[in-house]
């Protein structure tokens, strides 16, 4: 199997996901402030489960996926957060390219960690992964998230219908990337 | 990542998914026959691939799984068989054991094949979890299962309500 990465960044560690992240990784998809702009709806504890599971599926068969995120500090559990192919039933497909996304514990909010994670996964992405088009989509009304892609250097370049109208993003390859 | 062992029968193999087998897997899961007593209602395309992603993972992190089934006559991808733990909200909870399960394309029903698969599959925990309790979970009305589950040594522990379905709780 493929095997998975760990990163680390000034403030975090990004790993792949263990079976002990499970009763966190519960509480991080069942919070009503993480899933209001992915879903709207609290997973229950076995759907958890199953995103779970799935995890290491995507680096098996994709090379790439999501890592869970480790504050250094404390070695808490703050969230997920890498690259996916989800096959969603959706126009236009965002298949064949690296999707980004991530999710983290309200209680980490505000300190920039999402942008310290993802930076460091782009950066991963960008080695493993050279030229491929980097994809998010978000929903209209997730301004903080809209913030951090556009930091990230991701542009809209579609509106569409996934469950409810969402925004399309792509990051444009750096011209002076070296 | 933790190996996935392949497995030989007389007309299958039991082997660990490729990534090309997900266009005849996602048409598996989108038969409704094949879904009825598996949820009731067929996948998606992202759903199947959801599942297909977790079978991997359930090797990764229990090292037991499903296997990708195939016929060895034609060489066609026909189906899924293995053990996984689904952390299933249900009593008397099942948590911790290998839950047996299996799913077969319709269109080679009735040749046994889930009874040869389940069979090896069977044949292989036996050997590398000795000492772990084999469950299987199957709706009540799915008597071809039931008759699989039977010929394979699993007697009744429990029937319970899941997910809205009477469910039938065995074990080996």
């Amino acid at each position: 199997m493929q095997s998975m990465p760990d990163i680390m960044t000034d403030r975090l560690i990004l790993r792949p996901h263990r079976r002990d992240d499970y009763d966190v990784f519960c509480d991080l998809w069942a919070h009503p402030d993480v899933v209001r702009h992915i879903g709207g709806k609290r997973f229950t504890a076995e759907e958890s489960w199953m995103r779970l599971m799935n995890r290491p599926g995507m680096w098996h068969f994709m090379g790439f996926g999501f890592l869970a995120i480790e504050e250094r500090a404390t070695g808490r559990f703050v969230g997920e957060g890498g690259f996916h192919e989800v096959r969603r039933d959706m126009t236009p497909s965002l298949i064949g390219t690296l999707e980004m996304g991530w999710a983290l514990l309200p209680a980490f909010h505000g300190k920039g960690y999402p942008f310290e994670a993802m930076k460091a996964m782009i950066d991963w992405a960008d080695k493993t992964f050279p030229g491929r088009t980097m994809t998010a989509i978000i929903a209209p009304d997730n301004a903080p998230s809209f913030k951090l892609a556009s930091k990230l250097g991701f542009l809209e370049y579609a509106r569409t219908d996934y469950h409810g109208e969402v925004v399309v993003l792509r990051r444009e390859v750096a011209q002076d990337a070296a | 990542m933790q190996s996935i062992p392949t497995i030989e029968t007389e007309r299958l193999v039991l082997r660990p998914y490729r990534r090309d087998d997900f266009a005849p897997y996602a048409h598996l899961f989108a038969d409704p026959e094949v879904t009825r007593f598996i949820g009731g209602i067929p996948y998606s395309r992202e759903q199947a691939w959801a599942r297909f992603l977790r079978q991997v993972g359930m090797w990764h992190y229990f090292g037991f799984g499903f296997f990708a089934i195939q016929e060895r006559a034609t060489g066609a991808f026909i189906g899924e068989a293995g053990f996984h733990d689904l952390h299933r909200v249900i009593t008397p909870s099942i948590e911790g054991s290998m839950e047996t399960g299996w799913a077969i394309a319709t269109t080679v029903h009735g040749q046994g094949y889930a009874t040869e698969a389940v069979g090896a599959a069977l044949t292989w925990a036996r050997k590398s979890f000795p000492t772990t309790r084999k469950t299987c979970l199957i709706d009540i009305a799915n008597r071809a299962s039931l008759r699989v589950a039977t010929k394979l040594g699993f007697r009744e522990v429990a029937r319970t309500v899941y997910h809205g379905a009477t469910v039938v709780i065995s074990e080996r």
